[in-house]
């Protein structure tokens, strides 16, 4: 008897303290599905690219999911006469979780035309906050570098 | 046997609850192994079996996993009296992460060294005073960080990947069948180059961080139930080099309510259930269920 009155009382403690100190889930009501993303640039040039007068933009072929990879192709043309191009230094896109302060898994770049990039084995490994970065790069140093707000 | 049942408690209690999954993404500083009975040494083994349950973002909102993620840690602890009131101890995990139905990678986590110090024995008793211990602590980071990942679900990382000191104290007290716990700890995580990362060569700068876990218990004959309340945090992790990112503060609470069964002075097991969603305002982490189960052995002095 003793012991259930004890266990009783353990329980209702923790019952109680639940009640002061317990966590608030804050799920959003109207999650929308998929990929939110909001692109640096404007309609005509989301990702701009000053130090080779390049425009740039992405199109998911395939959106990430938890479970699986994702892909996207990403388009060159240059600001001035908007013809295809491909960037003078090399290029780098990667996954970025700043909160965190971490990346995913390394993506692959295939150059499949003019101007035109296939970029394959995009992954974000958890819910949240994530950036899309778009980097030019001489060697090892990046000279300029866009960023695309993903939330996943 | 009350005071008797009651040193055997606490020194099951020497294997506290613990969590994996947060913070991201190896899991947290491991609870030292510390002896708090009365015996010579202890040895643990420990299988904690834990899911991710929802992801906290920094704006405090909740997010929750289409595709579970699972781990299960197996933990040897071992603590043993060097002198009069000098102990050390030490954590060892192996780790398997998994995630859906087919991806999986297993590993050691970030081993743990400590020492410990009884600097309130309870010589004589004493209606108010508790039994305290300090401790050092040193996590050598021998699993896998996320930076240094090398799979596409990043699950090869069981580890925070720094080196770490920290401090801290147990305080326990028994009066009759009840008792209870206090343990806090402040650890400082120390910056490195992580070089040929998917962004690049990084400089990491983690910061500190603490826990403070109380707990209370009611004993039984051979058997203790009782509840515990963990709050941890860790300081941002900075990263500058090929990307520069100033990190968020990850904090969590962790509830446990374990039952014990010490038949006699020599071992005990232990059944208890963690849950991470449950209390605090917790940001920038997983959140975890997770169940364990283990055994101790001990050696009288």
């Amino acid at each position: 008897m003793k012991f259930v009155l004890s266990t009783l009382v353990v329980l209702s403690s923790f019952a109680v303290l639940s009640q002061t100190a317990c966590a608030h889930p804050n799920y959003p009501q109207n999650q929308p599905s998929g990929i939110q993303e909001t692109k640096p640039g404007t309609a005509t040039c989301p990702l701009k690219f000053d130090s080779e007068n390049l425009c740039a933009d992405y199109v998911w072929t395939t959106a990430p999911t938890e479970e699986a990879t994702g892909s996207f192709t990403l388009k060159f043309w240059s600001s001035i006469d908007q013809s295809a191009q491909d960037p003078k230094m090399s290029l780098k896109v990667l996954t970025w979780m700043p909160d965190m302060g971490h990346g995913s898994a390394p993506i692959k770049l295939t150059h499949t035309a003019q101007g035109e990039y296939l970029a394959e084995n995009v992954f974000f490994s958890m819910p949240g906050a994530w950036q899309l970065r778009f980097q030019l790069k001489n060697a090892n140093a990046v000279v300029e570098e866009q960023i695309a707000d993903v939330n996943f | 046997m009350g005071r008797l049942a009651a040193f055997l408690i606490l020194a099951a209690l020497s294997t506290p609850f613990q969590v994996f999954a947060a913070a991201c993404c190896g899991g947290g500083i491991p609870v030292p192994a510390l002896i708090l009975g009365d015996e010579n040494a202890n040895l643990s083994t420990t299988l904690t079996y834990s899911a991710i349950d929802s992801d906290v973002l920094p704006s405090g909102v909740w997010r929750r996993r289409d595709v579970t993620e699972q781990s299960q840690t197996f933990r040897l602890d071992s603590a043993h009296i060097v002198a009069d009131r000098f102990q050390i101890g030490g954590t060892l995990p192996i780790v398997r992460r998994a995630r859906g139905a087919d991806t999986a990678e297993t590993g050691l986590g970030d081993v743990a060294l400590n020492g410990g110090y009884e600097f309130l024995p309870e010589w004589d008793y004493s209606e108010w005073r508790p039994r305290g211990v300090g401790f050092l602590q040193l996590v050598l980071p021998t699993g896998r960080s996320i930076y240094e990942s090398s799979s596409i679900e990043q699950l090869d990382s069981r580890g925070r990947g720094f080196w770490a000191v920290g401090t801290g104290f147990t305080l326990t007290k028994i009066r009759g069948a009840w008792d209870g716990v206090l343990l806090g700890d402040v650890h400082r995580s120390f910056g490195k180059e992580a070089k040929g990362t998917v962004a690049g060569d990084l400089q990491l700068s983690p910061g500190w961080g603490g826990s403070l876990t109380a707990g209370a218990g009611r004993t039984y004959r051979d058997f203790r139930l009782g509840a515990s309340l963990a709050w941890i945090y860790e300081d941002a992790t900075a990263v500058a080099g090929a990307i520069e990112s100033r990190g968020y503060v990850s904090r969590y609470a962790s509830a446990a309510l374990g039952l014990i069964y010490a038949p006699s002075r020599d071992w005990s097991a232990a059944l208890s259930y963690a849950d991470q969603t449950l209390f605090g305002t917790p940001a920038n982490t997983p959140l975890a269920r997770s169940i364990q189960v283990s055994y101790q052995r001990r050696w009288a002095r």
